[in-house]
């Protein structure tokens, strides 16, 4: 599988002199087209940093990132923001819609912004995978906390994406919404040919990946292709008593 | 700094403060400004007032008595105004003798005479004659005083005039309109325009509010200025061993009915005093302006505390999660609101001298002739200040307070920025409609007759209709918020895509905080449609007003009627040998006696019935051309209960009592010159006269060669001026737009205000927003379009506020105009160009408002929004 975002000697350090905070310590990590990564870690070991500095939310200390080649890590605010909008898509904790929107108009907001009209086509069917096409007219505030989040991910694929970043997306959700969006995360990869990134500290969620990296004190402490629950239960609880 | 900060909760607040200069001043700027105002309005008029106070005393220094001739009850308002009153009337007169005679009298120091009448400077410039004068201020001459006891004018170049070749000017006109000791300058006084040497530039008090003053030497002035042989007072000096008094007495005894003596200090007053009326007309609109400021403020203080407690809901909730009551809430806010006031009002003071001092600067640099003298700041405008400010900012935060205190303790745990609960507009659109109502019935009762409440007539009770219904309306307007905005759902989706959506929404999202911060602009473009209406009726009103009732194609009258005595005679004639004028009607007038009391008579010749619009009521205007015929007008018939047929004895100046037989009773449809009238040829006292008032002239047509002929010989007349009927509506349209466009410059204060509010709302909504803007930004939104989306939500604010003000404005002028239909306002006119005007500003206004939330909004940390760690 082709690589197509990378990362080299990545580096982020919050703060100044005496009270800086090492998040992310050279880092080199690169994802493959058409895969579900998902990164781990304990509190406060860089994943999340990790994820915004990839998704050109945050901006690394020091480092290169390549979008299929092309260093990101250096444009301004403009061209970021360009290439959040057309390569990237986004589901996060809570707060994924805009609440005087309604579904619909929250899934096509990233084409409407960009002036274009959305690819009806397609919208169609990631609907339909997500199984939303039903509560499309209604307002964030009359959906589930399942439905939104699966209209969260809904709108993160409608632009098709190069990458889909995901932060905590089953964070706030039951057992039965958490499982429900995960499988359609994982069919999204494997049916509709998407690559997503997400970043959790459960390993039920993580076990819908077909990659899991583990982080610690900012650094890659493992890389697991396709494991079970099990065997990341053991290696996070392995890394939380090392 | 202050001892009872030692209460924690004090503390707590002062603490707010000191750490927030800002929020202070975005919840004063409002009472700041209002302040300031009435601030500046009380400096302004009491600085003139104690200025004008030492300039009229310092003039009457020295002296201690001032004779004056007993003038008629009609005429005081003559001599007592400085000259506004009308001029028809004969003003009494001293003779000169008296000034020996009171001179001669025992503990008389010295005595002389003053002269005072319509003088004006000529200035030929580039071909062009140009009249001197300062706007309306008048244009006097007068006598220089010889006497080394006199103060009224102090010579600051060259020397007095004591030749009749020689004048001397006031130092504002020689300095305005460039005039040096040593220049020939022409002087219109009287009938015909002479040459003078400027041998002197003199200083005086009298030329302060923009008079001009031509100073002659003693006989030269009696002559030129219609007192032969004549003075019009008498300054005493008394001798320092003798009683005032005793000496005013003496005087009064020399002829108790003609002459009237009054200290000169009294003089001196009377004078200030009809100088500081008109200040203080100024100072009432200024203190109308600030309440205007003030009441606007009020909406925006009670938004802004409203805003910025909101943003401290969780420091509330913390403190109400640690055990503070609610009690103690409230008064933490309250206390906060009493330093915020105190601070806004004592800062507001601070701007009201700045502004004072701008304002008469301003005043200096347009020549307004004010004196100079040092502001004055009395402790009592700046206790009213204070108080006011205080107030106001207090009460304002009484109900921002209260719901503040309300908040949950909770509210500390939860993540979430909350958005406040939302109370059904239900009850509030019902008390709004019923309010609405009432205010309607008022207005409409007075309208179409079917209600008349005792004790107001009607054009006050449609003002109070007017004024229930706009609180009705302020009322209502959150409650009509979402359906207004939902006019904009299509468009601004059409015209700016999903930003616009996201704005249209989101103004719906807090309909009461969109509908306060739209009332505190609604309250300014209510009253500048109000204003723009009304002179824009008025105009339309006057312009077929005057194509109405002036049937000549061109109308000669005084330049200024304050300063000119008339219209030489022989303007008239020469205008007659044209061959192109067909028709031509002069009118005179004059003061004659009648039933004992003043009435003015006119003159005109039998073609000013085609010239001017009359209408027959009574008798026949064929009788009016006989000899000893006298016309009367309508009103003046009623009042002296007059009819046809009747006999009228008049009592005319030097010819002595004639009878008259009235034989037409008439309406003069623009503005009488007179009351009685006379034919001009059959009566000899007319035709001695050697000044016309008016002349209107018709010709076979209108060419530019014609124009420029006419032109031509009114020049050779200094003082006259032509005008047709475009003149007369350009003139008409000129004043009206003067006074307008001072109203416009108060008013624009009042959105200025609002253009705080909007600011304050915007940030508020944007804060509200972090997490969505951020979100925004996240998934590629730029933060240019983030700041278009401020900018358009801005704008439905101010389309709003605009809208509705405009659209109230105009019916309350509409009301206006209806209520005065039977004074004769019958025109209703509204300038589209003007409304859609005042709206762009408005536009334009939201759009500056929102520009700081704006940047705020666009630079707000996308980390700072999604992040939950």
């Amino acid at each position: 599988m082709a690589k197509i975002i990378n990362a080299n000697n990545l580096t982020k350090i919050y703060g100044e002199k005496e009270t800086s905070v090492t998040a992310l310590d050279d880092i080199n990590i690169e994802f493959r087209e058409n895969e579900f990564t998902a990164i781990m870690g304990p509190s406060g070991s860089g994943k999340s940093t990790l994820l915004h500095c990839l998704a050109g939310l945050d901006r690394p200390t020091s480092g290169k990132i390549f979008l299929k080649g092309n260093d990101i890590a250096t444009l301004n605010d403009k061209e970021l923001t360009k290439i959040r909008r057309d390569s990237f898509g986004f589901i996060f904790q809570a707060f994924n819609l805009i609440p005087t929107l309604t579904a619909e108009e929250n899934i096509t907001l990233p084409a409407s912004i960009a002036g274009r009209k959305p690819d009806m086509d397609w919208v169609k069917e990631v609907v339909e995978t997500v199984d939303i096409a039903d509560r499309l007219s209604h307002r964030p505030n009359e959906l589930s906390g399942g439905q939104q989040q699966r209209v969260a991910a809904a709108r993160a694929m409608a632009t098709k994406p190069e990458v889909i970043f995901a932060d905590e997306p089953s964070g706030n959700l039951d057992s039965k919404s958490s499982r429900e969006l995960l499988t359609f995360m994982k069919s999204v990869v494997e049916e509709l040919n998407q690559t997503i990134v997400m970043v959790t500290h459960d390993p039920f969620a993580a076990s819908f990946a077909g990659r899991v990296v583990m982080l610690k004190d900012g650094r890659i402490a493992s890389d697991l292709e396709k494991p079970t629950q099990e065997e990341i239960v053991a290696e996070v609880t392995a890394l939380t008593n090392a | 700094m202050f001892g009872f900060t030692k209460h924690p909760l004090f503390l707590i607040a002062w603490k707010n403060l000191k750490t927030y200069p800002v929020r202070i001043f975005l919840t004063t700027s409002s009472i700041i400004l209002g302040v300031a105002v009435i601030i500046a309005s009380n400096i302004f008029s009491e600085s003139n007032k104690s200025a004008f106070d030492n300039l009229f005393s310092g003039i009457y220094e020295g002296i201690d008595l001032v004779v004056q001739p007993v003038q008629e009850e009609f005429a005081q308002g003559f001599s007592g105004d400085g000259g506004q009153g009308p001029i028809s009337f004969e003003v009494k007169k001293i003779p000169d003798e008296r000034i020996q005679e009171i001179k001669n009298l025992p503990g008389v120091k010295d005595a002389w005479g003053e002269v005072i009448g319509f003088a004006q400077f000529i200035k030929i410039v580039d071909g062009e004659t140009v009249l001197i004068s300062n706007g309306f201020a008048p244009t006097f001459g007068t006598a220089w005083d010889t006497s080394e006891y006199a103060n009224q004018w102090t010579l600051i170049e060259g020397r007095a005039p004591t030749n009749k070749k020689e004048v001397a000017m006031d130092t504002v006109t020689a300095e305005n309109f460039d005039f040096k000791v040593g220049d020939k300058v022409t002087v219109l006084a009287g009938a015909t325009p002479a040459t003078f040497t400027i041998v002197g530039v003199a200083d005086s008090a009298f030329a302060a509010g923009g008079a001009t003053f031509a100073l002659f030497e003693f006989k030269t002035a009696q002559q030129l200025l219609d007192s032969k042989g004549k003075i019009d007072l008498i300054n005493v000096v008394v001798e320092n061993n003798f009683e005032v008094n005793e000496i005013k007495n003496i005087i009064t005894d020399l002829d108790s009915e003609n002459l009237n003596v009054i200290d000169a200090q009294e003089a001196a007053a009377e004078q200030a005093n009809s100088i500081k009326q008109g200040l203080d007309f100024f100072n009432t609109i200024l203190n109308v302006f600030a309440g205007i400021a003030i009441f606007v403020g009020a909406f925006i203080i009670q938004n802004t505390f409203r805003i910025l407690l909101l943003q401290r809901t969780k420091e509330l909730s913390l403190l109400r999660a640690l055990g503070t009551s609610k009690r103690q809430i409230y008064r933490l806010v309250i206390s906060e609101s009493l330093f915020m006031s105190i601070i806004g009002s004592g800062l507001g003071i601070g701007l009201g001298i700045g502004l004072a001092v701008a304002v008469k600067e301003g005043l200096q640099y347009f020549e307004f002739g004010l004196p100079d003298g040092p502001l004055v700041l009395t402790s009592e405008a700046a206790i009213t200040g204070l108080i006011i400010g205080i107030t106001v900012t207090i009460l304002s935060s009484l109900l921002p307070a209260r719901k503040a205190s309300q908040v949950s303790p909770m509210e500390a745990i939860r993540d979430s920025v909350s958005t406040p609960r939302r109370k059904s507009l239900f009850l509030r659109l019902v008390v709004g409609v019923a309010v609405s109502v009432i205010g309607f019935v008022m207005l409409f009762g007075v309208l179409y007759e079917f209600l008349d409440i005792p004790n107001l007539s009607g054009l006050q009770q449609v003002g109070f209709g007017a004024g229930i219904v706009f609180i009705g309306i302020s009322i209502i307007t959150p409650s009509i918020t979402k359906p207004f905005v939902f006019l904009f759902d299509k468009i601004y989706l059409a015209i700016f895509g999903i930003l616009g959506k996201l704005a249209t929404e989101n103004s719906k999202r807090t309909p009461r905080r969109t509908a306060s911060t739209a009332s505190a602009l609604m309250i300014g473009l209510t009253l500048i449609s109000l204003a723009n209406v009304i002179t824009t009726s008025f105009k339309a009103q006057a312009e077929s007003l005057i194509s109405e009732v002036i049937l000549a194609d061109y109308q000669v009258g005084a330049a200024n009627v304050f300063a000119s005595p008339g219209i030489p005679t022989g303007l008239a004639e020469e205008l007659l040998e044209l061959d192109e004028v067909t028709k031509l009607s002069r009118t005179r007038a004059t003061v004659v006696g009648y039933n004992d009391r003043p009435l003015i008579l006119g003159a005109v010749d039998e073609t000013v019935f085609d010239l001017v619009k009359t209408d027959d009521i009574a008798g026949s205007r064929n009788d009016f051309l006989n000899k000893n015929a006298l016309g009367i007008l309508k009103p003046t018939a009623e009042r002296e209960e007059l009819n046809i047929g009747d006999e009228v004895t008049l009592t005319i100046p030097e010819e002595g009592k004639i009878t008259f037989v009235v034989s037409y009773i008439f309406d003069w449809t623009t503005q009488p010159p007179a009351e009685f009238f006379v034919l001009l040829e059959n009566n000899t006292f007319f035709t001695d006269e050697s000044l016309d008032t008016e002349l209107y002239f018709n010709v076979d047509e209108k060419t530019e060669a014609l124009e420029n002929k006419i032109n031509a010989i009114v020049d050779g007349y200094p003082g006259v001026e032509i005008r047709d009927e475009d003149g007369l509506v350009e003139e008409a349209n000129n004043q009206i737009q003067l006074l307008l466009n001072v109203i416009y410059g108060f008013l624009s204060i009042s959105i200025f205000v609002a253009l705080f509010g909007i600011t304050n709302t915007l940030s508020l909504s944007v804060y509200e927003r972090t997490r969505e803007i951020g979100l925004m930004r996240a998934i590629g939104t730029y933060r240019k379009q983030i700041r278009s989306m401020i900018f358009i939500e801005s704008s439905i604010i101010s389309i709003f506020g605009a809208a509705l003000g405009t659209g109230l404005g105009i019916f309350f002028a509409w009301s206006l105009i209806q209520t005065l239909a039977d004074e004769g306002f019958t025109v209703f006119a509204v300038s589209l160009s003007q409304t859609m005007l005042w709206i762009g500003i408005s536009i334009i206004a939201g759009v500056i408002a929102a520009i700081l939330p704006a940047i705020r909004a666009s630079r707000q940390n996308i980390l700072d929004a999604i992040s939950y760690e």
